[in-house]
């Protein structure tokens, strides 16, 4: 039998090589495929599917075509919730990224870099956190406290002592509540990033300028302000979307009411789906929801610029 | 001229805590409240009644008994647990894919990534039934933990992928003239080297995991016993809560603080390696 | 290691070209080098003239576009590194951040299977003691000084006895002191093994010193390939004559004629004759040339005694370098750098005549940048 040649095993290796890496990716991104694809993409399509159904509580899949969307772009309640909800989206989003930046330029720029107060601004941090760390049902559980109907709540206790009557806060400030609570877990989940951001300015840029005899403000202006545009256009694209998908705590808090008031366009999806189990209805609701999230998302990759983000890998192994 | 300097430093600095202060009043008095609501009585009384369902079955209203609370407490540990290693164990080789080889459809997958960081969840909960009734996974945490990890996945991938992005080339240079295959390198050197990235990405997922709530208590149907549905069940008859407001002020207080102390010993890895998903 | 063995070719870059965006750029374009057993050869260039991209062809990180790679009979183009038998120090070291000492230079033994646990200790220690870190196995990389690591990461590349040891960059990151010792180090411990190594440099007096050939390149070209010393004396166009050497060599922009068995240097200022025998006229692409002539080979006259022959300069400032004075002044509007021997003579603010030693000038094509003497 013939010994191969030196030339003849390193074509073999390399041809052995090549299909090992050419398959390495595909490899490694296998496992996140199958949950994805089962679990997410599967969905998708379920839900596209089951949108030209009129399913209800039978869960029969009985096609309509597009009626439940005719009925659904009929319904004249449809153009309340959606103005409500892009008021909702965009005030939120201007509130919360409006006092993260404002809390976070106190604590990270003024208390620890220009105070060197690092343990107020460390303790300013975490109870500013705090509502981003808390699980959802806790949250909705204080505030729920915090403006509960009786006497023994906080709100109304605060009214006993200028001998003022309980009232039923929900009942009737029920979109400020849920504001108000909406706005500070989304202003405190930007803190962090926020935070870093400013850390990732190099010092001795601050030292000069307050050798130079800026004010602390005029540094905030020309230096840490802007060193942040980049994180705040991240999180205020974020924060739409956020806020255009929340549901959980409307869920918890006053499940979309009273008479409807705190409802957004998509707790209306989870309401059609799972309270008034209109499967059909809350399909293609939810169907309407993602075109027009997706075309919040496809503003997103032309801020971020994706293709930029990937870098080629630096050898041909 | 030094010590006025010095002064004036201090008491300007108080007056921007002083400013802050009141801004977190806002924060502060409801958690405020509910830690003194554990501890007291409807009349104010100092109590530790309130936390009975740590050791017993505390009876509250017309007959019905509130189990004793580590059996939820445990489940939501390993709900959390199952969550954030299953979590981990698909972001990390899927996100090194990403950043650090080239494949068809690179580009095309990631924007896939980003469309589907962006999807509401809502719009998937309808289908989650199908798929786990049809792999017999309806009321099985295993089967909340899938749906939970495949919908969060692609944001967390993307949030490792940066950190994989600042590993140094040479490091996977070396290991490679050193004899090491990709997948060898991977292991070997570049998975210990993101480990501080690896921490956000469990310590991130492990918080999500212990306060879910919605998917328990859609998929778990009536059954789910975890912190979040024992707290949850009693928001659930509008607001008319039959549980004593200092026994659920107590059991919210349980579950917060693994929260707290979690946060407060790994805030020096997630405030200095935190650096957001997107750099520019 | 025999004459013989020696001079044997290691090592051969055939028209090798290497482009990362598909062949719209190219880093490297139409290289060749070969390489001998046991040379020690340095790559030097300005950052970005594809030295290090030559490198990475050298371990296989990278595959040519085109062209051939050999060593020795073997073509290597597509063969993985880790089938080359080579070891490579990067210039940040990439000692393995989570390992010991130890276990980094353990690290690429680890990977050859069936190596006995005695056997690997054996070799981590030998080529420990031989670059003398023993006594920092137990440490780990975050805990040692620049010059350690460096060692360390020497010891990562030689305990696989490779045939070819790379390094990229070595001492960039060292400071001056200890630059000098690491280089003395490697140039030892080089010669003892009789190991073939490539160095990537941009530093001009390590390459000169530490290496027995230079590849100078610009522009994915290697522009001249030779031992340090023809370099210097006979580089072989402008790029390589300004490259090598500090303070730099000097260079006054002219035009030649021919005048019997002479020709004549003329510019606005001066007036040189050399014998036609040095230059290589029919080279010639135009009659402008460029003469260079390096700081120290000026000759210096008294003032009363100028011969012809000789370049009018304006001397700014002196600066003493300790043995000798570096004279900066203009001929004309052109820099130049003049070294002379240590004197009581006053140069500063005067206008002086200079000759050259004809032997050791060269002259160069303006047009092409080709060096046309003959020596």
């Amino acid at each position: 039998m013939k010994q191969p040649t030196i030339a003849e095993i390193d074509r073999k290796e390399d041809r052995k090589a090549r299909r090992r890496s050419k398959r390495f990716p595909f490899m490694l991104m296998s496992p996140f495929f199958v949950l994805t694809g089962l679990f997410v993409i599967v969905p998708i399509l379920i839900m596209f599917v089951m949108s030209f159904t009129d399913m209800g509580l039978t869960l029969e899949w009985n096609f309509i075509g597009f009626k439940t969307y005719a009925r659904l772009f009929a319904d004249p309640a449809l153009k309340t919730i959606i103005l409500r909800t892009f008021i909702f989206v965009i005030l939120g989003t201007i509130c919360s990224v409006l006092s993260s930046i404002f809390i976070t330029v106190i604590t990270t720029f003024y208390l620890d870099t220009i105070y060197r107060k690092e343990n107020a601004g460390i303790i300013f941090r975490i109870i500013w956190l705090l509502p981003s760390l808390t699980p959802s049902v806790v949250y909705a559980f204080i505030w729920n406290y915090v403006f509960g109907p009786t006497d023994y709540h906080l709100m109304n206790i605060v009214r006993s002592w200028f001998g003022l009557e309980p009232i039923t806060w929900f009942a009737l400030y029920p979109q400020q509540i849920l504001f108000l609570a909406v706005v500070i877990t989304s202003a405190s989940s930007s803190i962090i990033l926020f935070s870093a951001a400013v850390r990732q300015i190099p010092l001795h840029i601050i030292q000069a300028a307050r050798v130079d005899g800026a004010s602390p403000l005029y540094i905030c202006r020309k230096i840490v302000l802007p060193y942040l545009r980049w994180p705040i256009t991240q999180k205020t694209l974020w924060s739409v979307l956020i806020y255009f998908c929340t549901y959980e705590i409307i869920f918890l808090l006053t499940k979309g009411g009273p008479a409807g008031k705190t409802t957004t366009f998509a707790y209306y999806v989870y309401q059609n789906a799972f309270n008034l189990k209109k499967f059909g209805m809350g399909a293609a609701l939810a169907v309407v929801l993602v075109a027009m999230s997706a075309l919040l998302g496809l503003l997103v990759l032309r801020v971020f610029k994706v293709n930029e983000q990937l870098q080629d890998p630096r050898m041909d192994i | 001229m030094l010590i006025k300097k010095r002064e004036d430093q201090v008491k300007g600095a108080w007056r921007y805590i002083f400013l802050l202060s009141i801004f977190s009043l806002i924060i502060v008095i409801p958690y405020a409240w509910l830690v003194a609501r554990a501890f007291t009585t409807n009349t104010g009384e100092f109590t530790l009644s309130n936390w009975s369902f740590m050791w017993k079955e505390t009876p509250y209203f017309r007959g019905l008994v509130l189990p004793v609370v580590w059996k939820s407490f445990g489940l939501s540990l390993l709900f959390a647990s199952g969550t954030a290693i299953l979590m981990l164990a698909l972001t990390i080789p899927t996100a090194y894919a990403i950043s650090r080889t080239k494949f068809p459809g690179r580009p095309l997958l990631t924007k896939l990534m980003i469309i589907l960081d962006a999807f509401p969840t809502v719009a998937l909960l309808i289908g989650f039934f199908y798929v786990l009734n049809a792999f017999g996974l309806m009321n099985s945490y295993f089967g909340v933990i899938l749906i939970k990890v495949g919908m969060s996945l692609p944001g967390t991938i993307w949030l490792m992928k940066s950190f994989f992005d600042h590993v140094p080339w040479e490091l996977e240079w070396a290991a490679i003239v050193d004899g090491a295959t990709r997948f060898k390198t991977f292991t070997k050197i570049i998975i210990p080297v993101v480990k501080p990235g690896a921490a956000v990405i469990l310590i991130n997922s492990f918080l999500s995991g212990w306060g879910e709530y919605i998917l328990l208590n859609l998929f778990i149907i009536g059954k789910s016993t975890t912190m979040s549905t024992f707290i949850g069940m009693t928001l659930n008859n509008e607001g008319k809560i039959a549980v004593p407001f200092g026994i659920l002020a107590a059991a919210s207080l349980l579950y917060v603080i693994p929260v707290v102390i979690l946060f407060s010993i790994s805030q020096k890895t997630l405030l200095s390696v935190q650096q957001g998903g997107i750099k520019n | 290691m025999s004459e013989q063995t020696k001079s044997k070719p290691l090592i051969r870059l055939e028209n090798v070209s290497k482009s990362y965006d598909g062949g719209k750029t190219y880093a490297i374009q139409n290289f060749n080098l070969t390489i001998n057993q046991g040379d020690f050869v340095a790559l030097l260039g300005p950052s970005g003239c594809g030295k290090s991209t030559t490198l990475m062809l050298l371990c296989g990180l990278y595959r040519p576009t085109e062209g051939n790679i050999y060593f020795g009979d073997r073509l290597v183009n597509n063969v993985e590194p880790k089938n080359r038998n080579i070891g490579m120090v990067f210039q940040s070291y990439a000692l393995y951040p989570h390992l010991s000492v130890y276990e980094n230079i353990a690290f690429p033994i680890r990977q050859q299977k069936g190596v006995p646990k005695n056997e690997l200790d054996r070799r981590v220690r030998e080529v420990a003691e031989m670059v003398k870190i023993t006594e920092l196995l137990d440490r780990m990389p975050g805990q040692l000084s620049g010059g350690q690591q460096q060692r360390v990461a020497m010891c990562r590349a030689l305990v696989k006895n490779p045939n070819i040891l790379l390094l990229d960059e070595p001492m960039s990151n060292l400071d001056a002191r200890l630059k000098l010792e690491i280089r003395d180090e490697i140039k030892k411990l080089q010669a003892d093994l009789g190991l073939t190594s490539i160095i990537v440099t941009h530093d001009q007096d390590e390459a000169m010193a530490i290496s027995n050939k230079i590849a100078v390149i610009d522009d994915g070209i290697v522009q001249q390939y030779a031992d340090p010393n023809s370099l210097y004396d006979m580089p072989k166009n402008l790029f390589v004559a300004s490259f090598i050497g500090s303070p730099p060599m000097n260079f006054l922009e002219g035009e030649v004629e021919v005048f019997g068995d002479k020709v004549k240097f003329k510019n606005d200022q001066d007036d040189i004759s050399l014998p036609l025998a040095m230059v290589d006229v029919d080279r010639l692409t135009s009659s402008k040339v460029t003469l260079g002539a390096r700081p120290h080979h000026f000759i210096f006259y008294d003032d009363q005694d100028v011969p012809g022959n000789t370049v009018r300069v304006h001397v700014e400032y002196v600066e003493p370098l300790g043995k000798e004075l570096l004279l900066k002044c203009h001929s004309g509007t052109t820099p130049v750098r003049i070294l002379s021997p240590l004197t009581d003579r006053e140069f500063e603010g005067k206008d002086i005549r200079v000759g050259l030693q004809r032997s050791m000038i060269n002259i160069f094509d303006s047009e092409t940048g080709e060096n046309i003497t003959i020596r």
